[in-house]
C-alpha cells in the first residue's frame, strides 16, 4: 500500500494518516499468526504441544491403535513381561496393558475437558461479576471463595465424592469444583485491573448496562490470562482425577483409567512392574505437556517477553 | 423555568468531591483527599473552557465527577438547567448522550478486542439511535470527519497509531451528537505536530455542530490556542476564571502569573516579563494549608493569606479570581 490510496478527507489531509506498517489487511489473524510463532518459538511449549496433540489423536484413535479391546480378558498370559506382542505386558487379567493405556487416554482428556470447564466457567463468572459488582455482592462472593480456598483442593473433591458417589463422572465434577476457587481469584484480580482501564470508563460514560459492561468489555480482555490458568489447571485436574481414581472414588474397574490401573497394578508391583510403569508413565507425560504448554502460552502473551 | 434554554449549557455549582484515605490493619477511613473543593463554573453553548492546572490539581477529578465516573461529594451539576448529580446510574444512562469524554491515553481507552467500527459504533447501539445497517453508514460518516478512512473501520487499535487512536476517541464521542465534550488531557501524549492537527480538528468540529468542549489540559499553549475562557485551579480550587485574552494579558492570580511565566516564548527578541520561579513542591492533598492554597508558595502572600480563605470574586469586568491582595 501506498500513499496514493490515501484518499483526500474532508477534514484534514494530514501525513500522520498513514496505513500503519505493513498496512493492507491485517487483522485479528495477523495477531493469530504471530501470537502462534511466539508459542512455538519456545521449544518446551513446541514439544508440549506436539505431545498434546499426539495425546489427542491417540484418543480419537484409540481403537484403530489399541491391538485389542481395552477390556478383553486373556489378551495374552496374565502378568506378562512386555515382549512384541504385548508392548507394555499384560496384566492380572491377562489384558493387553498397550490397549488399555491408549484407551486410558480418552479418559484422561474428558477429565481434563470436563473438570477444567467446570472450574473454569463458574469461577470465571464468580470473579467476574465479584469484580465488576463491588460492594456487599463482591464481599460475599470473594469471602467465600477465601473460605472455600482455604481447604486443600484434594479435600473439597473427596467431600464432593463423598456426595455424589464414586464414579469418574462424579469424580470429574469434584475435580471441577475443587479448583472453583483458584480461577476465581485469578479471574477477580484481572477483572479489577481491567475494570479501572479508561476504555471500560470510555463505556461507562457512553450508558453501557451491566450486560455490556460485563460480557463485552470485560470478559473478552480476562480471557487471555484465564486460558494460560486453563492449560496449567488441566494437568492439576488429570492429576487430581487420576488421584481419586486411585483411591477407588473415581473410575471403576473395568474402566481404563490410568489412576484405577496405577491402584490395582499395586498388589502385583513385585512380580510385575509394567502394570504401574506405563500408566504412571503416561500420567506424567501429560501433566508435563500441558505444563510445558501452558507455560509457553504465558510466554507468549506476556508483552514484556515479545520482541526478545 | 423557562429561560433555561438560554442559560448555560452546564452549570457547576459548589462541586467538590472527597476520596477517604485508608489505612492501618483494618482499612479504615483515616482521612481524605479533598480532589475537588467547591469548584463552581459554567460552559455555554458552542463554548471550549479550558481547565488548566499542575498534575494533582483536580482537572481530571472535575471532568470524572461531571460524568458521574465518580459521585459527586457535594454541589449541583446542572446539565440544561436539570440537576443530574443526585441521578442514579440507570438514570444517568438517559443522560449520557449528551455528555461524553474523551481520555488522555490513546492506548488504553480503546477496547483492544473490539475492531474500530464497533468502538465508534457502541454509543449508536447503546442509546438505540442507529439501525445495524445504517449503524456502519453513520460510523463511516464519522471516521470521515475525524479524518479516517472508512476503509480501515475493520481493524483493531493496536493496527492504529496514537493520532489516529485518538481520532476513533473523538468519533465515538462525537457519533451521539453530544451537547458537551470533555477532553481530558486529550493531546497530552500526542506529538507536538499531531496535537496540532488534533486541536485543529477539535475546533472545526465545535464551528460544525456547535458542541461544547470542557477541555482540561496541563499545557498553556493548547489551552490558549483552544479555548474561550480558561478556568486555573490548584489544589482543588479555581483560583481564576475569564474569558482567555484576559487570563493571557493580565492574569491577576500570582499562581496563573507564574503558570504563565513558565511558558516558553519562541522569539527570543520578545522578553515577557521576569520569569516567576515558585519554590517547593504542591503541598499534600490530604492535608491542605489553611486560608489561601497558595499561600506556602505565593510572592506576594501577607498574614491574612495563612488564615482566610479568598473567595473566588470579580476583580475587574467579567474576570473572577480568588485573592485576597489583588
Amino acid at each position: 500500500m501506498t500513499d496514493t490510496n490515501v484518499q483526500a478527507t474532508s477534514v484534514v489531509a494530514d501525513p500522520e494518516i498513514r496505513p500503519v506498517i505493513n498496512g493492507g489487511q491485517r487483522s485479528g489473524r495477523g495477531r493469530t499468526i504471530r501470537f502462534m510463532q511466539a508459542v512455538f518459538g519456545n521449544r518446551g511449549a513446541a514439544i508440549g504441544f506436539i505431545l498434546v496433540l499426539t495425546l489427542v489423536l491417540v484418543a480419537i484413535f484409540a481403537s484403530w491403535i489399541a491391538p485389542f479391546d481395552s477390556d478383553q480378558m486373556g489378551a495374552g498370559k496374565r502378568l506378562s513381561p512386555p515382549d512384541a506382542s504385548h508392548w507394555f505386558g499384560t496384566d492380572e487379567f491377562g489384558r493387553d496393558m498397550f490397549s488399555r493405556v491408549v484407551f486410558g487416554a480418552r479418559l484422561t482428556i474428558q477429565v481434563g475437558v470436563i473438570a477444567v470447564s467446570i472450574s473454569l466457567t463458574i469461577g470465571m463468572l464468580l470473579g467476574l461479576i465479584g469484580g465488576y459488582a463491588g460492594g456487599w455482592l463482591e464481599k460475599i462472593l470473594m469471602r467465600s471463595v477465601d473460605v472455600l480456598f482455604s481447604f486443600t483442593e484434594t479435600l473439597i473433591a473427596l467431600a464432593a465424592v463423598a456426595v455424589l458417589g464414586p464414579s469418574l463422572t462424579n469424580a470429574m465434577i469434584a475435580v471441577g469444583i475443587a479448583a472453583i476457587p483458584f480461577y476465581a481469584r485469578v479471574a477477580y484480580s484481572v477483572t479489577l485491573v481491567e475494570r479501572n482501564r479508561p476504555y471500560f470508563e470510555a463505556a461507562v460514560a457512553a450508558g453501557a448496562g451491566h450486560m455490556r459492561l460485563l460480557f463485552r468489555h470485560l470478559l473478552p480482555n480476562i480471557i487471555p490470562p484465564l486460558i494460560v490458568v486453563a492449560t496449567l489447571g488441566v494437568s492439576a485436574a488429570v492429576l487430581a482425577a487420576a488421584g481419586l481414581s486411585f483411591l477407588g472414588l473415581g473410575a471403576q474397574p473395568p474402566s481404563p483409567e490410568w489412576g484405577a490401573m496405577l491402584s490395582s497394578g499395586r498388589d502385583y508391583f513385585n512380580r510385575a512392574p509394567w502394570i504401574m510403569l506405563y500408566p504412571g508413565l503416561a500420567i506424567m507425560i501429560t501433566v508435563l505437556a500441558f505444563n510445558l504448554l501452558g507455560d509457553g502460552i504465558r510466554e507468549a502473551l506476556d508483552p514484556r517477553q515479545r520482541n526478545t | 423555568m423557562n429561560t433555561l434554554a438560554s442559560g448555560p449549557l452546564l452549570k457547576i455549582d459548589r462541586l467538590s468531591k472527597r476520596f477517604p484515605v485508608r489505612g492501618g490493619v483494618l482499612r479504615r477511613v483515616v482521612g481524605k483527599v479533598n480532589a475537588v473543593d467547591d469548584v463552581s463554573f459554567e460552559i455555554n453553548r458552542g463554548e471550549t473552557l479550558g481547565l488548566v492546572g499542575e498534575s494533582g490539581c483536580g482537572k481530571s477529578t472535575v471532568g470524572k465527577t461531571i460524568l458521574k465516573l465518580h459521585e459527586p461529594s457535594g454541589g449541583a451539576i446542572c446539565l440544561d438547567g436539570k440537576d443530574i448529580s443526585q441521578y442514579s446510574p440507570r438514570q444517568m444512562r438517559g443522560v449520557r448522550r449528551k455528555l461524553q469524554i474523551v481520555f488522555q491515553d490513546p492506548y488504553s481507552s480503546l477496547n483492544p478486542r473490539m475492531t474500530a467500527a464497533d468502538i465508534v459504533g457502541e454509543p449508536l447501539a447503546i442509546h438505540g439511535l442507529a439501525h445495524r445497517r445504517d449503524q456502519r453508514q453513520r460510523v463511516a460518516e464519522m471516521f470521515e470527519r475525524v479524518g479516517l478512512r472508512p476503509d480501515q473501520m475493520d481493524r483493531f487499535p493496536h493496527e492504529f497509531s496514537g493520532g489516529q487512536r485518538q481520532r476513533i476517541s473523538i468519533a465515538r464521542a462525537l457519533a451521539v451528537d453530544p451537547e458537551i465534550i470533555i477532553a481530558d488531557e486529550s493531546v497530552s501524549a500526542l506529538d507536538v505536530s499531531i496535537q496540532a492537527s488534533v486541536i485543529n480538528l477539535l475546533i472545526r468540529l465545535q464551528q460544525q455542530t456547535g458542541v461544547s468542549f470542557l477541555f482540561i489540559s496541563h499545557d498553556m499553549s493548547v489551552i490558549e490556542h483552544i479555548s474561550h475562557r480558561v478556568a486555573v485551579m490548584y489544589l482543588g480550587r479555581i483560583v481564576e476564571i475569564a474569558e482567555r485574552s484576559k487570563v493571557f494579558a493580565h492574569p491577576l492570580h500570582p499562581y496563573t502569573e507564574a503558570l504563565l511565566s513558565a511558558v516558553p516564548v519562541p522569539d527570543p527578541a520578545t522578553r515577557r516579563k521576569k520569569r516567576i520561579l515558585l519554590s517547593g513542591d504542591v503541598p499534600s492533598p490530604i492535608k491542605p494549608p489553611p486560608g489561601c492554597h497558595f499561600h506556602t508558595r505565593c510572592p506576594i502572600a501577607e498574614a491574612r493569606c495563612r488564615i482566610d480563605v479568598p473567595a473566588l470574586r470579580e476583580i475587574a469586568p467579567g474576570h473572577m479570581a480568588a485573592c485576597h491582595l489583588r
